[in-house]
């Protein structure tokens, strides 16, 4: 989709300099391209585009995705089967695959339309920052924008924060409140449920 | 290790992304598959998947194209880890890999480059060998490459060293047919002296491959259908060698998997003539 963006030129460009800056390392070709988003971000002109970068992270986010460790993702019937009491200390374990990028611009929607094949939006600043949750399921890379409220729950859930305490940080986070004012998360298709990111609960034993 | 020579597998084509779902939900007419080896050495996800779907089905051979074996860098001992973790997923046929370098001083070319055919160079592959089969636990099937470059230092013919490596390192060989097509035009010699300069009883694969002329020299691009002149040293080749698993490179210009069946079928054909042939004189 970088190349997409950029056009056959400039992303000829991107990818000599790219080539002269990074000298393959690894024997494997697949990982070759694993420091362009730091290039573009860095590079001029590109960085003066921070869309480009921001295409490259999210690619390369997504390639990562598709093959990367296998888990298995928690079912429904396993989080009906734990009991009310326990779910206090429920603690979400991210899949190895799941990654979160932070945005600047509209570089999701740009990827979004290039995909399509449709004629992609102006390169524009966002004015907040946005998370891009991407993940595995059903041996596909998806992608999708969280909310801010959603985003803080992420970032808590992945440091191992209990659910119980989760509960109780969205019943006042000041996101919550500044809800309305929120950009609407852009659906992609196939991508309604957060719960396939989840690749692992644990209930720790209780602490006394 | 095992002394017994790899089974012979029929006619099989490279395993591409783009023919997955064909193989899976038909039956083609395929008796086995070879895989790129680096595109199977991820953490896991679909690839993976299918491919272990796919070796439920069919025997399966491993072919890596970074091992590098001529370099003078020392061994990639990740990379042979990661290549022994496929090999014990797959338990492959067996697993190849060109006698040429990619890189070194850490970088990699991707790329298939040419050794002069020296006593030295000679003595440091056979080392290599030895101690990648040893890591392995498995022979190793090395594959002539196409080259459009000599070097003026060589002391002895591509097939001498070829075979030395062989019978020194006691590993296998895959006699790619259009790789000694294409050197022999570009560096003018006879494509009859390198098929009777190779030892027979090493080989266990052939490939097959389409190639573009670039005027004055020929590319091994595998971008194309394999061409008439390629057929008849195929022919020649099976003549002297008898049955050897035989597939078809195809890396771009991937056309539908029938097409590529297809051209399968005129190895098989070929393959069958020469039999046929040979059992005539043989009744005679
Ligand atoms: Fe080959």
């Amino acid at each position: 989709m970088t190349h997409a963006y950029l056009g056959d030129e400039a992303f000829s460009d991107l990818a000599r300099g790219y080539i002269a800056a990074h000298p393959s390392d690894k024997r494997n070709a697949r990982w070759f391209s694993r420091y362009l988003p730091e290039f573009a971000r860095t590079t001029a002109p590109f960085s003066e585009h921070r869309e480009v970068a921001e295409l490259a992270a999210l690619e390369k986010a997504l390639a990562d995705a598709f093959d990367g460790p296998d888990t298995a993702p928690v079912s429904l019937e396993e989080l009906a089967a734990i009991p009310p009491e326990d779910w206090v200390n429920l603690v979400f374990t991210p899949q190895p695959a799941a990654t979160r990028l932070r945005f600047k611009t509209n570089a999701a929607d740009i990827w979004t339309a290039l995909n399509g094949e449709d004629s992609p939006p102006e390169p524009a600043q966002l004015p907040e920052p946005q998370t891009i949750l991407v993940w595995r399921q059903d041996l596909m890379s998806r992608f999708r924008p969280l909310g801010p409220e959603e985003a803080m729950m992420w970032a808590e859930a992945a440091k191992g924060v209990r659910f119980g305490v989760l509960c109780e940080m969205v019943a006042t986070s000041p996101a919550r409140t500044k809800r309305s004012s929120a950009r609407r998360p852009i659906s992609r298709p196939g991508s309604k449920r957060a719960r396939s990111p989840v690749s692992a609960l644990t209930v720790p034993s209780p602490i006394w | 290790m095992s002394d017994h020579k790899p089974p012979y597998l029929g006619f099989g084509l490279g395993l591409r992304p783009e023919h997955y779902d064909e193989i899976l939900s038909g039956e083609p007419n395929v008796d086995w598959f070879e895989v790129i080896s680096e595109n199977y050495m991820i953490p896991g996800g679909k690839p993976l998947r299918i491919l272990d779907e796919i070796r439920e089905r069919y025997p399966i051979v491993m072919h890596g194209v970074s091992l590098s074996i001529a370099s003078t860098a020392p061994l990639d001992m990740d990379y042979l880890t990661e290549l022994k973790t496929l090999a014990d997923r797959v338990d492959p046929k067996w697993i190849s890999d060109h006698l040429c370098w990619t890189g070194v001083h850490g970088v990699n070319l991707h790329d298939l480059l040419p050794i002069p055919y020296t006593k030295e160079a000679l003595d440091h592959v056979v080392d290599r060998v030895a101690r990648v089969q040893d890591f392995l636990g498995r022979r190793l099937t090395l594959e002539n490459v196409s080259s459009y470059v000599t070097f003026a230092e060589s002391e002895m013919s591509e097939w001498d060293f070829v075979s030395e490596v062989a019978t020194r390192a006691d590993c296998w060989l895959l006699f790619d047919v259009n790789n000694v097509y294409v050197s022999s035009y570009n560096h003018g010699f006879s494509t009859r002296d390198f098929l009777h300069g190779v030892p027979r009883d090493r080989i266990v694969q052939f490939h097959l491959a389409g190639h573009s002329h670039e005027g004055d020299h020929i590319v091994d691009t595998h971008d194309h259908p394999v061409c008439d002149e390629v057929w008849d040293f195929y022919r020649e080749t099976v003549a002297h060698f008898g049955p050897v698993s035989t597939m078809i490179e195809r890396d771009d210009n991937i056309p539908p998997l029938a097409e590529v069946i297809a051209e399968l079928d005129i190895a098989r054909r070929i393959a069958g003539e020469v039999a046929e042939a040979k059992h005539v004189v043989a009744a005679e």
